[in-house]
């Protein structure tokens, strides 16, 4: 009985440092986050991503509809743009290869501090293959700033032990990133390449997954989640829009097609490429800017907020956006 | 799951495993392993997983099959009154095929995933020696996770179950655990199976002082592999994909940097490897003794991946150096040559089938075929020269012992070592040939001087982390070369002082470790060989 006695209370002990041990690690790690993370913003300060992160230095409420996703949608979607013609108040938060959970890490991100009405979801990020590897790295990242801003102990001083976050840095872009060239399509290349490697056509459950709880997320969120198919002649196809027709029927989430039907955009590959048909360029842009800012407006009723000064950060931006553009300036990627 | 060092892997596939190890009952824990292992192998080669199974089942049936020769040849023997030679020798005849036959299809299987292009491509150009274009065309695949470490672990069994080191295992479980363990698989050490095999049957639990020892020599190599390998990935990759930009001072940079890189990585793993093995309470045979205070080329190779050099020694060296053509040829040669140089000659034969073996186990080609004649030539001239070195060092009273002579060595073995890598690195014997010749007689500092060297996705800081972990290395290094066992003193230490240096590893990990958006993962470098 004494040894039995003893035995559940080495069991308990070792259950007991067990559980101080990870308690303490635990503690360090989430210490060591605010002291790594960067205090401005910027991507001088050591911000990832900085320019799709910057709607964390808008006013809080100030953004109508987001646009998540990978590379086809910060070349095609212009938030200056839009503010420009409709004054519609908008942001583009996609990342160069953007996967679905970094999409749901910057859903969460938004709703934090924005209301949006409508959410866009660009289609390729959709159909973009991921491993579970990923999806714990970033919930991993999420949960512990220390790890994603690692880096940046080389940048520390004594005030990253003192001071707070101050992020009030803004985008003049607003994540949209111009691409003035152009590379017409060469047919033969991108058959080709279509033979090596088949643009993927399902979509996997772990990526439905995800989707449908972005879906849940917004809808408590009062946001209507959309996905969106910017025009590419690379990344897009037949195959592609069946399969997206039948999720939109199946899940109940809204589809725009902008490279067939109802709301085509006629992009003359040509000229309005910077990449021979893959992304569209800044006249690219223009075009489905100016179909996007329509369905914002027609189709969910989003207001123009020129003359609001609560959007001063738009109207403040629109100078500098224009002389970029006067500059034919290509935007770095971050 | 792409190899251990993934959250994946770390943060839930290793504590899952070891949490359901330490609930099961003990005789089922090597069922955990077995499952475990399998399961990891599958996420890293999916179907060819099969290539496995077949290695597994091979070395199962045919080490079963000399088994029961065994048996019988006893059972003969027992009721023979004469005429036992002959039995012994039929009995010797048969197994010998069966264990062929078992090392057929592993090294079979091995040659088609790894050497079947690298044939054909010779079997091309010498038929284009003579004027046949076949231009043979094979299709490309990808090869099992691990194939060259367990191929030779399977074939060691055989031998071993042949030469009766060990008797055939009965328990075809045991040999698949054998086989496929999974901190082993990705890169060894290639174990025995008298040196595992009963451990990872044992069910040992898991203790706390092995689970602290475990985690602690893991965090030790993780911290070799993303701290220092991973960081130096950017600057090797740059100096040897585009060597032709660069002077012979960032040539020898570039070499030194990328021998210290698979240092860290392959000696990293392998600290991983047993740090795992010690939590389920198995000791894997170690791979690394302080390579870089070696003072010969041949000393090296007793400290650098010691299990593929005793492996060579074992099951090449030997049984060459012991065949009767290579007794024969002792024989003339100590005539011909005398007895200093006579059985060198002899041995130098068995050397040059472990080098070619080395340089060949590494991968299909030329650079790799170069790397281990480097390696012969300097082991049998160093052979060679040593009764002079002695004489002379003798008649300029230099003591071989001092600590001056001894700096001296190991400074030359290190220049060996830098140079063997240069080569084993560079795309191509060409290539290697091509750095070679620019760091020799191209040698500046021109690139340290006008900032290249820090334009190389390496910046100051970057620099100044991989000397202060150079300097940590070379402080355990010294430790350990004096017998010091780091890992268990620390363990005795009281709990706050135990605690406190795992959290420093693990912060100094977190902080200081080449992971994340502004680096590119890097798969274990032996994986691929």
């Amino acid at each position: 009985m004494s040894a039995m006695n003893q035995k559940l209370k080495n069991g308990v002990r070792s259950a007991g440092a067990m559980v101080a041990f990870f308690a303490i690690g635990l503690a360090l790690v989430l210490a060591l986050g605010p002291v790594l993370q960067p205090k401005s913003n910027t991507a001088e300060a050591g911000m990832i991503n900085a320019s799709s992160n910057a709607f964390i230095g808008e006013a809080p409420d100030t953004i109508d509809a987001v646009f998540i996703g990978d590379s086809e949608t910060y070349t095609s979607l212009s938030p200056m743009e839009m503010w420009k013609t409709h004054g519609l108040a908008t942001y583009n938060c996609s990342t160069s290869g953007q996967t679905l959970p970094y999409c749901s890490t910057f859903l969460d991100r938004v709703l934090k501090t924005q209301h949006p009405k409508v959410v866009f979801l660009e289609a390729n990020a959709l159909f973009r293959r991921f491993s579970y590897e990923k999806v714990v790295a970033r919930a991993v990242n999420d949960a512990f700033p220390a790890l994603e801003h690692h880096d940046r102990w080389k940048q520390l001083t004594w005030e990253d032990f003192v001071i707070d976050s101050n992020h009030t840095w803004t985008d003049s872009l607003k994540g949209f990133k111009m691409r003035f060239v152009h590379k017409a399509p060469n047919q033969a290349k991108i058959a080709e390449n279509e033979a090596l490697h088949p643009l993927k056509t399902n979509i996997p459950a772990r990526n439905l997954a995800i989707l449908e709880s972005m879906n849940e997320r917004c809808k408590e969120h009062g946001a209507q989640l959309v996905v969106v198919a910017t025009p590419s002649i690379i990344n897009w196809n037949e195959e592609r829009q069946a399969t997206m027709e039948k999720v939109s029927a199946e899940t109940g989430i809204p589809f725009l097609n902008m490279n067939d039907g109802e709301h085509k955009v006629d992009i003359d590959w040509n000229c309005e490429s910077y990449d021979g048909g893959d992304h569209v360029n800044y006249a690219g842009a223009l075009k489905v800017s100016e179909m996007m800012a329509d369905v914002l407006v027609n189709q969910y009723g989003l207001q123009d907020h020129r003359g609001d000064a609560a959007y001063d950060s738009f109207a403040n931006a629109l100078p500098e956006y224009e002389a970029l553009v006067e500059k034919k300036q290509p935007t770095a990627l971050d | 799951m792409t190899s251990y060092f993934t959250l994946l892997f770390l943060g839930i596939f290793l504590p899952l495993t070891v949490v359901v190890y330490a609930a099961v009952p003990k005789k089922a824990r090597w069922v955990v392993l077995l499952l475990a292992s399998y399961a990891f192998f599958f996420a890293l080669s999916r179907v060819l997983i099969l290539a496995l199974l077949v290695s597994t089942l091979s070395i199962y049936i045919c080490g079963r099959g000399m088994g029961a020769l065994i048996v019988r040849r006893d059972e003969a023997l027992a009721q023979a009154k004469s005429g036992k030679k002959e039995i012994r020798k039929t009995f010797a005849r048969k197994m010998k095929w069966v264990m062929v036959a078992g090392l057929l299809v592993n090294f079979g299987l091995l040659a088609a995933y790894k050497y079947l292009h690298f044939f054909a491509s010779i079997i091309d150009g010498g038929l284009a020696l003579i004027g046949i274009h076949l231009n043979i065309q094979l299709p490309v695949w990808a090869a099992p996770i691990g194939i060259s470490f367990y191929t030779l672990m399977a074939g060691s069994y055989l031998v071993d179950v042949f030469r009766g080191t060990i008797p055939a295992e009965k328990n075809l479980g045991k040999v698949a655990l054998f086989l496929g363990f999974f901190p082993q698989i990705m890169e060894g050490p290639i174990a025995r199976f008298g040196q595992t095999a009963d451990q990872l049957m044992a069910g040992n639990p898991v203790s706390r002082a092995n689970l602290y020892a475990g985690t602690l020599r893991m965090l030790y190599g993780l911290c070799k592999k993303i701290i220092v390998a991973d960081r130096l990935n950017a600057f090797v990759k740059l100096v040897f994909d585009n060597y032709g930009c660069y002077d012979g001072g960032m040539i020898a940079l570039g070499a030194v940097l990328y021998t210290l890189q698979l240092y860290c990585d392959f000696s990293g793993t392998m600290d991983l490897a047993l740090g795992m093995g010690r939590i389920f309470g198995v000791t894997l045979p170690e791979n690394f003794r302080q390579p870089f205070f070696s003072r010969t080329a041949s000393g090296f190779w007793q400290r650098w991946h010691i299990t593929l050099g005793s492996w060579l020694r074992d099951y090449v060296y030997y049984p060459v150096s012991l065949s009767k053509p290579a007794k024969t040829l002792t024989k003339h040669a100590r005539k011909k040559l005398g007895n200093r140089y006579g059985p060198l000659l002899a041995s130098s034969l068995a050397l040059i089938c472990v080098w070619l073996g080395n340089g060949l186990w590494h991968g299909a080609g030329s650079q790799y075929l170069f790397f281990g004649i480097y390696y012969f030539v300097l082991i049998v001239a160093g052979s060679l020269i040593e009764p002079t070195a002695a004489r002379l060092a003798e008649r300029l009273h230099v003591s071989r012992e001092s600590v001056g002579w001894r700096a001296f060595q190991i400074a030359r073995t290190l220049v060996i070592i830098v140079v063997g890598e240069l080569f084993f690195r560079a795309n191509g014997l060409a290539a290697g040939f091509e750095m070679f010749g620019t760091m020799v007689t191209g040698f500046t500092f021109e690139s340290f001087a006008n900032g290249t060297v820090l334009s190389m996705g390496m910046d100051g800081k970057d620099f100044a982390v991989v000397a202060i972990a150079v300097v940590a290395l070379l402080v355990v290094g010294i430790l350990r070369e004096r017998g010091v066992d780091i890992i268990g003193r620390v363990g005795a230490w009281k709990l706050p002082a135990r605690w406190a240096v795992w959290y420093g590893l693990f912060l100094v990990l977190l902080i200081f470790g080449a992971y994340g958006a502004a680096y590119t993962p890097v798969d274990p470098m032996y994986a691929q060989f």
